[in-house]
């Protein structure tokens, strides 16, 4: 019941995380090709290995992340679930919130996306950071949390 | 309420002060001090020490005028303000820093006396803003009498001013002291901390030093050579001589040990005492450095009992407390340090919260969790054993490896073992109401007390095998501190989350509203369905306080638990609560009757009176109602021949609308006294009620499934049967919960696990509020499960049940001929349109009375209650079905949802005009009146 109720993320942040990954793949794969030319190695060994690991991260990986990752936004809190291995969820009560930044990477700039981030006083979760949402999306998200945020004193 | 004398005149705000002129003189000391070794090094590098006194001395005094020069200069260019909304500090010689924080944003003032400055009576002011000691403003050096002026004045701006705690001045002295450590009690925990620091302070010392030292201290030859020969002595003495001196070493390293920690402890703790003041806890320790801190109780976010491997042994623990201005200094916050827990008891309520009572519903870290953790565990000293296998194959000599290796592995394994068995049989965490619990730990464990209100957020993690078992850790945002529960199933995570979350989002609803809002405050009641604006909610201390604050107030309502669902608890101008009021109880000659304080609530009514052998003869099924509220609503239990709270009353001491006291009883004042017995607080705030008791006794409850119809036919002669009978209804569902209550034998150990499975109940909840058409099915698979369950104890923990779930109530009595098919006819209603009414419906019954305002006053009634879970619509519900009972000739619950007009009341109640009219003259202002009983009862 829980996992059906999230809202997705803006789908533009497949491609964030695809490029990221691209970014992340090149220099190992320009490193396995010099390998594989000069290294003296059998045809393939390390070339075939790196290409394909690098497919899978810039294919498969940022589409499960992706899958999940999700938020919901109740009258009261916020709730961010992310992670693939390692599986978080959080809820963060407006009323507990004690600023909000909304952060936009040159990146994120590109697909027009930004993060949310819910700064509270806990020592722990000190700032949830919510990725891959539509910049618009975000502003106006930070608008509406921000009507709930409440003075008080610790 | 006098103000004390203050001890210094405050400082006007917007005035620049100065720190006191002796400052510079303790300034120059101080920097002396820390500049004499470099200048003798100095003087010893450049060989000018050689030259005698006739350099030495000239190179003092020239130190001491620089150094009194700077230290004349850094006091003449310090200066502060206390504003109207912050403190400024200036300073700097050359390049000047100016400082600005705002009174809210200070956490904690301490006040602190190091030794040289103390010589001179100076202390040094420090306003903590929990930004890790980075925004912190010191003001060194103030006279102690300034500086104690200082702190109150910057408590009082600092948000004490927002809670309304300022107007309420007590002087110092005559605060209670909450704890304290005499000579003999420091002696002891000195003795326990025993700690071998100091030969580590040594060793790094002599690596930092060695320069310094005449010998180098890392050359082993020259140690060898050294000890050559009494080492060559040692070998030759006897096994007895060498026994001996070991001994000597172990007995001389203890006596350093104990030293250190006696010494250490002394230094820190010497004069502890921990009073309890209207601002705060006060906590002042300290032998050279004296220290002075007051922690606000409302800056508490959570409490941390812990103790240690051995003084555990002995019952002593140590209680430190979780607030933002930790993190300035670790270990700042010990309130107790070395305590029994029946002295610390008294410290936690100081505080606000509570230690787990003993009937605390712990739950443990899921099976799978420990089973998991532990195997991985196992992983190392498996590859360990199988790594000496292989290795005696290939190589003859690693074969002997494989015995200790196996050997080592295997005691391992074993430890590992034991603590998973531990930490199956003793971690445990548990969440009620207010209160989060966890206790974790194998030999010195420590127990977490956290205010679900101050919690900041909350989060469920799982890592890969937690996926796939089914359990998660859940981790806390606490300011200040960290918690987490770790290893639970995810259901319980997510419950936990769950009660979590809805405390703090009720709280932070609570909240005053921005400053912005001219400072108005929030209450709401506990299902969160009403909320009043009021000018202020204030807590009275005696009746002189309540008296005046009525006396004061142009409209006035008190309020308990706030579990009232009609806004009986409204008021725009002044809410009261009499949570804070002092008071106990008094038991009447006759033993048939007490006086309790009106604001207790039931829970703690029942709980002293238990103590005393005495108890209620009757009791709803929740109990943190306060007596007051209770009696004044009609609040009921069940029972073929028992009467509701309201009979129960004797006499009732009001604060009246003038503000002044008065006793009402039966004889003394009969009008008053039978409009009061159910009042709905229209005639004055009661601080003190006469009830009737009973002998203390012991109940069995009872629950069963059983069907619907046969509940028709047969409740009649099993409300016979039993003392308490009561069943609950889903509408949905074909059977329903039948419970009973009987008296049982008080020799039966008492078992109170509650049978009711909340935590199932609250998911169907949830999905049944996602997907409303699925109610009925969830309801008629709920119901599918076997119910079957018993507990027993004293009367007072039987009684009521645990209501975590936030519902919304309608309910009403019916003539209790009707009852049963009037509830046909609702639940009919609610199948033939498939309704979501999520919550089962409530069937008890209760005993005729003779009071005005009473619905049982024209004969026994049978009570029907519906409930809806809370964030559910229930509005258009509660409306239809409210037709149901008004046509059978039902009449509402004064404090659940109805929708009586005047003229519904005058015609269901014969005396409402007489009530009315003893309103008018008790009230002439009408200040016990808001819009909701001006409707009814102006």
């Amino acid at each position: 019941m829980d996992e059906s109720e999230l809202t997705p993320l803006d789908p533009n942040y497949v491609k964030l995380l695809r490029l990221v990954a691209v970014l992340l793949v090149l220099p190992a794969l320009v490193g396995a090709i010099v390998l594989e030319y000069r290294g003296g190695l059998p045809r393939g060994v390390v070339l075939v290995p790196v290409a394909l690991l690098g497919l899978w991260m810039i294919v498969r990986t940022p589409l499960r992340r992706y899958r999940a990752r999700g938020y919901r936004v109740d009258v009261d809190q916020l709730r961010v679930v992310r992670g693939l291995v390692f599986n978080s969820d959080t809820i963060v009560p407006f009323g507990r919130v004690q600023h909000i930044d909304v952060d936009q990477g040159p990146l994120e700039r590109v697909f027009g996306l930004g993060t949310l981030i819910l700064h509270t006083a806990g020592n722990h979760n000190a700032s949830v950071s919510l990725p891959g949402l539509a910049h618009a999306d975000a502003l106006a998200m930070r608008e509406q949390i921000r009507a709930h945020v409440k003075r008080e004193t610790m | 309420m006098s103000e004390p004398r203050s001890p210094a005149p405050a400082p006007a705000p917007g005035e620049w002060r100065r720190t006191s002129p002796l400052s510079f003189v303790v300034g120059a000391v101080l920097s002396l001090r820390s500049a004499v070794f470099p200048m003798l090094a100095a003087l010893i590098g450049t060989g000018a020490i050689r030259q005698g006194w006739g350099v030495i001395v000239p190179a003092l005094l020239a130190m001491g005028l620089v150094a009194a020069l700077f230290s004349f200069l850094a006091w003449r260019k310090f200066r502060y303000r206390l504003g109207e909304s912050d403190i400024r500090v200036e300073r700097g010689l050359l390049s000047r820093t100016a400082r600005s924080v705002p009174y809210e944003r200070i956490q904690d003032v301490s006040l602190e006396q190091r030794l040289v400055p103390r010589l001179f009576g100076m202390v040094e002011v420090k306003f903590e803003t929990g930004a890790g000691g980075k925004d912190e403003v010191r003001v060194r050096y103030v006279s102690s009498e300034e500086a104690i002026a200082l702190r109150e004045t910057v408590r009082v701006r600092m948000g004490d001013a927002a809670t309304g705690d300022a107007a309420i001045g007590v002087t110092q002295d005559a605060s209670p002291i909450l704890f304290a450590m005499d000579g003999k009690r420091l002696a002891t925990f000195g003795l326990f901390e025993f700690s071998l620091v100091v030969f580590a302070v040594l060793a790094g010392a002599a690596q930092q030093f060695d320069f310094l030292l005449p010998f180098d201290i890392w050359d082993t030859k020259g140690w060898a050579a050294l000890l050559g020969d009494p080492g060559t002595a040692l070998q030759g003495a006897s096994l007895a001589a060498q026994v001996i001196a070991a001994a000597l070493a172990v007995a001389l390293l203890s006596l350093v040990g104990l030293a250190t920690g006696i010494i250490r402890t002394a230094l820190r703790d010497y004069g502890f005492r921990l009073e309890d003041t209207p601002k705060g806890l006060r906590r002042r320790r300290g032998l050279l450095t004296r220290s002075d801190v007051i922690m606000p109780v409302h800056r508490v976010q959570a409490l941390v009992l812990r103790t240690g491997i051995i003084r555990r042994l002995f019952g002593w623990h140590g209680l430190s407390v979780v607030s933002l201005a930790q993190d300035a200094k670790a270990g700042n916050h010990v309130i107790v340090p070395f305590a029994r827990m029946a002295e610390i008891a008294p410290v936690v309520v100081a505080t606000g919260l509570m230690l787990p009572p003993a009937q605390t519903d712990w739950h443990r870290p899921s099976r799978r969790q420990i089973v998991d953790s532990t195997l991985l565990s196992l992983i190392p000293p498996g590859l360990a054993v199988l790594a000496a296998g292989i290795g005696g194959r290939w190589f003859d000599q690693a074969s002997h490896a494989l015995l200790p290796v196996s050997v080592a592995s295997v005691t391992f394994v074993g430890l590992l073992c034991a603590r998973a068995h531990f930490r199956w049989h003793h971690d445990r965490h548990a969440i009620d109401d207010q209160h989060l619990y966890v206790r974790q730990g194998w030999f010195a464990p420590r127990l977490d007390l956290a205010l679900l209100a101050k919690l900041q957020s909350v989060e469920i993690v799982q890592g890969p095998i937690a996926q796939r078992r089914g359990y998660a850790d859940v981790k806390f945002g606490l300011a200040g501190g960290t918690l987490m529960i770790s290893g639970i199933s995810l259901e319980e995570a997510r419950a936990i989350r769950a009660g979590a979350l809805h405390k703090i989002n009720q709280v932070v609803a609570a909240v005053p509203a921005p400053a912005d809002q001219s400072g108005a405050s929030v209450w709401s009641n506990w299902s969160g369905s009403v909320s009043s604006h009021p000018r202020a909610v204030l807590r009275p201390r005696d009746e002189l306080e309540l008296g005046m604050a009525i006396g004061e107030a142009r409209s006035v309502r008190a309020t308990g638990a706030g579990h009232s669902f009609m806004p009986l608890c409204q008021s725009d101008d002044l809410i009261v609560s009499l949570e804070d009021m002092a008071g106990t109880l008094s038991i009447a000659p006759d033993g048939q009757s007490v006086r309790a304080p009106a604001g207790w609530s039931l829970k703690r009514l029942t709980a002293a009176l238990w103590g005393q052998g005495l108890a209620l003869a009757n009791q709803g099924d929740v109990n943190p109602q306060s007596l007051a509220g209770s009696l004044a609503t009609g609040t009921h239990g069940t029972g073929r021949e028992l009467g509701s709270l309201a009979t129960f009353a004797r006499g009732f001491r009001l604060v009246m609308a003038d503000g002044e006291a008065r006793w009402c009883d039966a004889k003394t004042e009969p009008d008053l006294f039978a409009a009061q017995r159910l009042s709905l607080g229209l005639f004055g705030i009661a601080t003190e009620i006469e009830i009737a008791v009973v002998p203390a006794f012991h109940l069995i409850e009872r629950t069963r499934k059983i069907s619907w119809d046969e509940v028709r036919e047969s409740f009649d002669q099993l409300a016979e049967q039993h003392r308490h009978i009561e069943f609950f209804l889903f509408p949905h569902a074909d059977d329903v919960i039948l419970k009973t209550l009987d008296p049982t034998d008080p020799c039966d150990p008492p078992l109170l696990a509650d049978p009711a499975d909340e935590q199932g109940f609250g998911r169907m909840l949830e999905i049944g509020r996602a997907t409303p058409d699925k109610v009925p099915e969830l309801q008629r698979r709920m119901m599918a499960e076997p119910i079957e369950g018993r507990r027993w104890g004293p009367a007072h923990t039987i009684f009521p049940s645990e209501r975590t779930l936030r519902f919304e109530e309608m309910e009403y009595e019916m003539p209790r001929a009707a009852g049963l098919d009037t509830l046909d006819e609702v639940v009919r209603w609610i199948r033939k349109g498939q309704l979501p009414v999520s919550f089962p419906f409530e069937y008890r019954v209760v005993a005729a009375d003779d009071i005005w305002m009473s619905p049982m006053n024209q004969g026994p009634v049978a009570a029907i209650s519906m409930h809806q879970y809370a964030p559910m619509p229930w509005r258009e519900l509660f409306g239809q079905a409210e037709a149901i009972f008004r046509g059978n000739g039902g009449r509402p619950h004064w404090a659940k949802r109805h929708t009586l007009s005047r003229a519904d009341v005058d015609a269901l109640y014969p005396m409402a005009e007489r009530f009315r009219e003893v309103r008018r003259s008790a009230d002439p202002a009408g200040k016990f009146l808001n819009a909701h009983l001006a409707e009814l009862f102006s």
